[in-house]
This record gives C-alpha cells, structure tokens and sequence, in this order.
C-alpha cells in the first residue's frame, strides 16, 4: 500500500500556519516568556504528550529554536530535542487528517536540513543517540591568527571515527558565530593535550599536541602537522563537503553527487545510496523511525548502518551523513596527513 | 546503527531502530506505527533496551 500523498494546497496551508501565523497559540505565548525550570520543563513534557492542540504541537516539532527557549541551558532535560519528539509522536497519535497533514510539514521542513552548514555552534554538541547527552565541547586548542581571525580545533566523531577539525569565528564570543568545523587530515586516535597552534602566515598554522594513552606514561609529542587554510578548505566538485572530509566519508571528492541520484552529496543525508523514485510503505516508515529518532537530535556526527538493516531505506531530515554496509569507518581513510 | 520489522499486521507495524557507541553503548526502541489515511503513522514507543 502505498502512502497517501496530501495536496500541495495542504502542506502550503500548513506551512504558512506554521510560519506566518499571527495567531500563535495561547499557550506557547505564556510559556515563550522565559525559559523554564527543569520540573517546568517535565511539566511541559506532559502536555506535550496529552495535547490536541496541533498548531502548538506543530511549531515545537518543527523549530528547534521554539523547543530551545524553554531551556536555561542546552545542557538542561528534557532537552529541546525531547520536547520536539514528543510533539511529533503526539501529532501521530492524534491520528487525524489535521494532524497528519502537520507531520507532513514538519517532514516537507527536515528534508531540506543541510549536511555542511556555514556556521554552527561550537560549545554543545548533540549526540545522536537519545540516550546520550549534550556534549560540552572543549578546544584543543585556540589560537588568533595574523589577520584576527579566532581558530580553534576540537577533537569529535563528525566524520565517522575521531578526527581534529579547526572551526573559525570573527565574533569568538558569540556562540553561534562559528565555521563548520573542518577535517584536518592527520589520523589520530586519542584525546590531544597540551596542544599549540603557532601561524606562519595568515594562511598557514603549525599544530602540536602530545598523546597521552596511559595514565602512567609520559605525554609524548606528536609530529608537527602544517594546517594549509585553503588546502583545508578545498571542496574541488563544490558539493559543500571538503575534499579532506569526502574522502574520509569515501565520497568522491571531485563528483559533487556522489551517488549519482541527483541530490548533490552536501544535501543528502544518504550520499553514498541512490534515492529510490519512490519509496514504498514499510520504507516509508522506517524514513519516519528514523526522523523521529535522530533527526530532532540536532546531531551532525556521522551514522554507520549496518549492512543487517532491512530493507535498505534512503533516509532524510537528519544534519549528517547516513553510510550505508560499514559498521565503523576506518581510521585509516583519507591521506596521509603531511607532517 | 540498524533497524528491523519486528512485527507486521494490516493496521499495526512495530519496528526496532537501535544502535551501537563503540563496544559497551547501545539502545534499541520498538517503535508502533498504525495505519492511518493509507500511512503508516508513528503512534508510540513500546519497550526498549539499554547497555
């Protein structure tokens, strides 16, 4: 059986309910005020779960910034996250032709998230799984280049294993000011310390970390690697991912639609499986699984699938990139950094 | 990560997604989609495991 599509008169109704309302609910007026307390929060939570309201259910399932002003901190739960899940959850349970013509607009909205955002935040960090919290993401290092420009590199599992990323901001103080961070080719697999980041020109840095693996073993130091801006930069088919990072993906970094299913490799979550023309009912469930899963996470780390998944779906509505038949990428992908 | 049909009725799909962090970490949930306006809709969780 095949899924019901809704009228496009429908989803653009409902987009502009949802976007150009000047009739918001009244009850996400009053509680818009300020952001909440934890018990607050779990309150919330509650209503979420037993509301009929489905404009209010449809804003805090498609904004995460709606879910984010209720918190004091990204750190708090329930987290936006968890408020946008339950919205969602509860449009279906509702079960009317109202609130699934809502989910299809919460849907039509996540399909278009980007993989390769210019700008991101560089403090918290989301991880996919629920069961995981935000992560408080720590520098390795940060260091000012000759032209004022704040860099830092951090230390996470974007790109399907751990690499060093630098990420850049002329505003360092704002939050949200900050360059995706970017893959510096060198493989590394341990937490670096006591790193610095000399510049030897306004292009060009040399970093230096120690490894410490042991608790009672010396740091030791780790060859220099020489950090070429446009040389970290280089994206050769313009398809928004770096070369450096395609190849660690196993993209192709000088075919910008990877796959070849007309979805340019920085705007499909599946960019390594082409789209099928149409999915059919059962996919079309596991594609809704797996938004309601992670796709509110606010998560852009790399998931691997395993090649036992059944049936093989091409999924959407998630910030990073979905690799199908590989249960861990290998530390080894990419070139050799240059040190 | 993976995910399979666990159980399949003409009204009632329940399917597992879950999920591995290294070698110690992962958590599975048993998602239940009803059929709706000729659509499966996810309805609610039921069940789940955590390690």
């Amino acid at each position: 059986m095949k899924p019901k599509p809704l009228s496009a008169a429908t989803v653009v109704a409902w987009a502009a309910v949802c976007t150009f309302s000047s009739l918001p609910s009244a009850r996400l007026t009053a509680v818009q005020q300020r952001p909440l307390t934890p018990t607050e929060r779990r309150e919330l939570l509650g209503q979420i779960s037993a509301s009929h309201d489905i404009q209010w259910l449809l804003q805090i399932a498609i904004s995460a910034d709606v879910a984010a002003t209720w918190a004091q901190s990204p750190l708090d739960r329930p987290r936006p996250r968890d408020l946008r899940e339950a919205a969602y959850l509860r449009l279906g349970a509702i079960g009317t032709r109202e609130s699934l013509a809502a989910i299809t607009v919460v849907e039509t909205s996540m399909a278009s998230t980007t993989l390769t955002p210019a700008l991101v935040n560089v403090d918290v960090w989301s991880m996919a799984p629920s069961h995981y919290g935000e992560s408080k993401i720590q520098p390795v290092v940060e260091s000012v280049a000759p032209d004022g420009t704040t860099y830092r590199v951090v230390y996470w599992h974007l790109l399907g294993g751990y690499d060093l990323l630098l990420t850049s901001s002329r505003t360092p103080s704002d939050r949200n000011s900050w360059t995706r961070p970017l893959r510096i080719e060198r493989n590394i697999d341990w937490w670096p310390t006591a790193a610095t980041m000399t510049w030897k020109d306004v292009q060009t840095a040399a970093l230096r970390y120690f490894l410490q693996r042991r608790y009672d073993i010396a740091a030791e130091p780790q060859p220099e690697v020489i950090i070429s801006l446009p040389e970290l930069r280089r994206d050769s088919d313009g398809d928004g991912w770096t070369d450096a990072e395609e190849r660690r993906l196993g993209l192709d970094p000088y075919r910008a639609d990877s796959d070849g299913d007309g979805i340019p490799d920085g705007r499909d979550t599946c960019p390594l499986l082409p789209k099928p023309a149409q999915a059919d009912d059962v996919a079309a469930a596991v594609q809704r699984v797996f938004l309601l899963r992670f796709g509110f996470s606010g998560s852009r780390d790399a998931i691997l699938v395993r090649r036992a998944a059944a049936p093989i779906v091409h999924l959407f509505g998630y910030g990073g990139p979905v690799i199908f038949g590989r249960d861990i990428l290998p530390i080894t992908t990419g070139a050799v950094a240059r040190t | 990560m993976t995910w399979k049909v666990v159980a399949r009725s003409p009204d009632e799909l329940v399917i597992e997604m879950s999920d591995w962090e290294g070698m110690l970490g992962g958590a599975g949930t048993n998602y239940v989609l009803k059929q709706i306006d000729a659509q499966w809709v996810v309805v609610g969780t039921r069940g789940g495991w955590i390690a």
